[in-house]
């Protein structure tokens, strides 16, 4: 099966703003995006997350692999995603923010469980398990937000800035983690940063901002 | 005075405020309970077989009001606006001879004179649009966030609302809909006025009327005392199950809508109509208005005025050592909360029974303004809570490290913060204290004359020119209070 994450020709407003994009990354592939602020990284990700809907007056197409994504909801895309505060889920505990993904695709309870303590032991939270998210402190936070993006296997990967909350010691160790999972998966992954060290550590290739177009 | 001077000072407040709520009219019941306070079975009989009058009230206002929400809330993307919020709230704040005018003349335009269908229609016109704000903030509180990650990672609608969107809707609307019904059911004016009496009558109505009949009755006053107690220990351990503490739901502001703001100024202004409509209608006259000023009218004014500014300073100085108080010492935050929780019926209850008549009622407006600072200290702290959370924790260290010391450096780090939670409080307690009549009708045993209730004994005598300047002047007030706090809202939490 074709893994690649392709984006045609895409033109998509937002209120006067325009977004325009056109790339691929295949499967194994590491691309890290760099732009200036306010150049639409995130919102590029949330278009291809499905968070962004496409309207009438939008041009272009998204597909993974041969299928087309733009009309499929995003809880029916399968695509691991960190945004850059995490997302946790702060009123539930550790296990249970790694449980969800796996509960909404009916993975038994036995399996569900193996699962959940093979994510955190290797994310280091075995200790972490029944305290709540939201006491967990900034790498933690980072390494739970990680392992539930890539619990139930997902079909690509979406990091948006997420070491930007770390100090440089932990960002180091972060990009260490994301790297050891992503050599282990060959999934395509996308990377939205603003750090050259990320760029340099993280990705194989990079798609650059030019002309108001993300090409690459 | 010294932090730990203060810090004394807060908890022998504390200790104050329960000894004058409970231990006094305990205390000084004691010698009088010659078994006339016990409940007998046949009480019990009689409270059990009209429970049922004041609990349907209460249900069919409260349901109706929530339909009306939830209109409102399918209506959001069209009307919802800051200033149609705050419309929203005012309304919850009119004081009741002006409700009770607006209701009177709609009575009288649908040829219904009193009863039930008018109590249950002024109620959802104070309580469906407070609902209605509460679901429109819930909306704007839900942790998109978090759905959004869900939603990447597989869930669908239905997991998206029994996961967060149902959990975040109980959450933060049941204890306001368990307020709303507790309030119907304690209703006492409007049910007193518009009910007409018997058989429309609230659980105060009920046990006022028990008191107000004598020592023979106070079996049954008690007995109605327990029900009103029970059906809000059950309404109040339901929200208090379902509103376990949840983090991360901050309110977004409300979009820009132009139609929402005129809609906000139109609900402003039609209780303004109804009442003038209300008051020309009929034998107005305005040769009669002129005996406000010379008679009970002006005296009422004062009282109220009088009344409004000392619950306003009382409560402010008791709520802010009572957080001190609880943030100094945590296990009182248990106490407190319980004691909170009685209904003011049985605190109403303890009081009627415990005063005498020749000491204690020599200075009615002092005894009246003391109670009623006392009963709504609770709702002062529950308003002030949420600024001494949003304490600036990292500008009080930086003045700690100036060598401030921990007071001076809570007030120098807080007083932006400070003086805005007061200056709302201060409204709010102000108008709280100046519409007051519940605890004036029912403590003062018709000593006190307040401008509500000088308003309320002249609208049940049909006297409504006579009554006109002092629902002039409450309308006034409402309005100066709603400004005062539209001004003062601005970043408040």
């Amino acid at each position: 099966m074709n893994h690649t994450l392709r984006i045609e020709g895409l033109r998509f407003w937002i209120d006067t703003f325009r977004l325009e994009a056109d790339f691929k990354v295949s499967a194994g592939e590491r691309v890290a995006i760099l732009a200036p602020s306010g150049s639409g990284k995130t919102t590029l990700l949330r278009f291809i997350l499905g968070l962004e809907q496409k309207k009438n007056q939008d041009e272009g197409e998204l597909y993974f692999g041969d299928q087309r994504l733009d009309s499929v909801p995003s809880w029916k895309r399968n695509l691991g995603y960190v945004p850059q505060d995490y997302g946790l889920f702060i009123n539930e505990t550790t296990a249970k923010n790694l449980e969800f993904p796996l509960e909404l695709r009916h993975v038994p309870s036995a399996a569900r469980q193996e699962k959940v303590k093979e994510a955190l032991t290797r994310v280091g939270l075995e200790n972490r398990a029944e305290l709540r998210a939201s006491l967990l402190s900034g790498g933690e936070k980072q390494r739970l937000a990680l392992a539930r993006a890539l619990i139930f296997e997902p079909a690509a990967l979406l990091l948006d800035e997420p070491f930007s909350a770390l100090d440089p010691e932990l960002r180091a160790e972060a990009r260490g983690w994301v790297l050891d999972f992503l050599k282990e998966r060959s999934i395509p992954c996308l990377l939205v940063t603003h750090d050259a060290a990320d760029v340099a550590a993280l990705s194989t290739r990079v798609i650059r901002y030019e002309n108001g177009m993300f090409k690459g | 005075m010294s932090t730990r001077g203060l810090k004394i000072l807060s908890l022998l407040f504390f200790v104050l405020w329960i000894g004058i709520v409970f231990a006094f009219p305990i205390a000084k019941m004691a010698p009088v309970l010659d078994g006339s306070v016990a409940i007998t079975g046949s009480s019990l009989d009689e409270v059990f077989g009209r429970l049922r009058g004041p609990i349907e009230l209460a249900i069919l206002s409260t349901m109706v009001s929530i339909a009306i929400g939830l209109v409102f809330l399918g209506l959001f993307p069209k009307v919802a606006s800051a200033r149609l919020d705050h419309a929203f709230s005012s309304l919850f704040l009119l004081p009741t001879p002006l409700t009770i005018a607006i209701f009177l003349w709609v009575g009288r335009k649908l040829d219904i004179h009193f009863g039930f269908g008018l109590v249950v229609s002024a109620q959802v016109f104070l309580n469906a649009p407070y609902l209605a704000r509460e679901l429109w903030r819930t909306r704007l509180s839900l942790p998109v966030g978090e759905i959004e990650v869900a939603q990447t990672l597989g869930a669908g609608r239905v997991a998206v609302f029994r996961r967060f969107v149902g959990p975040h809707l109980i959450f933060r609307t049941l204890p306001v809909v368990v307020q709303v019904f507790l309030w119907c059911l304690g209703s006492f004016a409007l049910v007193l006025i518009l009910g007409g009496g018997p058989p429309v009558d609230s659980l105060q109505t009920e046990t006022y009327a028990a008191l107000k009949a004598g020592p023979d009755s106070w079996s049954l006053a008690f007995a109605w005392m327990f029900a009103e107690w029970g059906v809000a220990l059950i309404a109040i351990l339901l929200a208090l199950l379902t509103g376990s503490e949840r983090e991360g739901s901050m309110i977004r502001p409300y979009p820009k809508n132009r139609f929402g703001d005129w809609l906000a100024f139109v609900l402003f202004v039609v209780p303004l109509v109804l009442i003038g409509l209300d008051f020309f209608e009929g034998s107005f006259s305005f040769t009669e208005t002129a005996s406000f000023w010379s008679g009970q009218g002006i005296q009422s004014l004062v009282n109220s005025t009088l009344m409004g500014a000392a619950v306003a300073v009382l409560t402010l100085f008791g709520a802010s050592l009572i957080l001190l108080s609880i943030r100094t010492y945590p296990f009182i935050r248990f106490f407190f909360w319980v004691f909170a929780a009685v209904p003011m019926t049985a605190l109403y209850f303890l009081f009627w029974a415990a005063t005498d008549f020749e000491s204690e009622l020599a200075h009615p407006l002092l005894f009246v303004t003391l109670i009623s600072s006392t009963f709504l200290l609770p709702s002062a702290v529950r308003f002030l809570v949420p600024y001494s959370l949003r304490m600036n924790r990292s500008a009080y260290e930086t003045a700690l490290t100036f060598g401030a010391p921990p007071v001076r450096a809570f007030f120098s780090s807080e007083r932006r913060a400070l003086a805005r939670a007061a200056k709302l409080w201060c409204a709010l307690a102000f108008l709280a204290g100046f519409a007051e009549s519940q605890v004036s009708l029912f403590m003062s045993r018709s000593q006190l004359i307040t401008l509500p209730i000088y308003c309320l004994r002249l609208q049940s005598q049909y006297r409504f020119s006579e009554a006109a300047v002092g629902m002039v002047i409450l309308f006034i007030v409402w309005c100066a209070v709603n400004v005062a706090l539209r001004s003062s809202e601005e970043g408040s939490p």
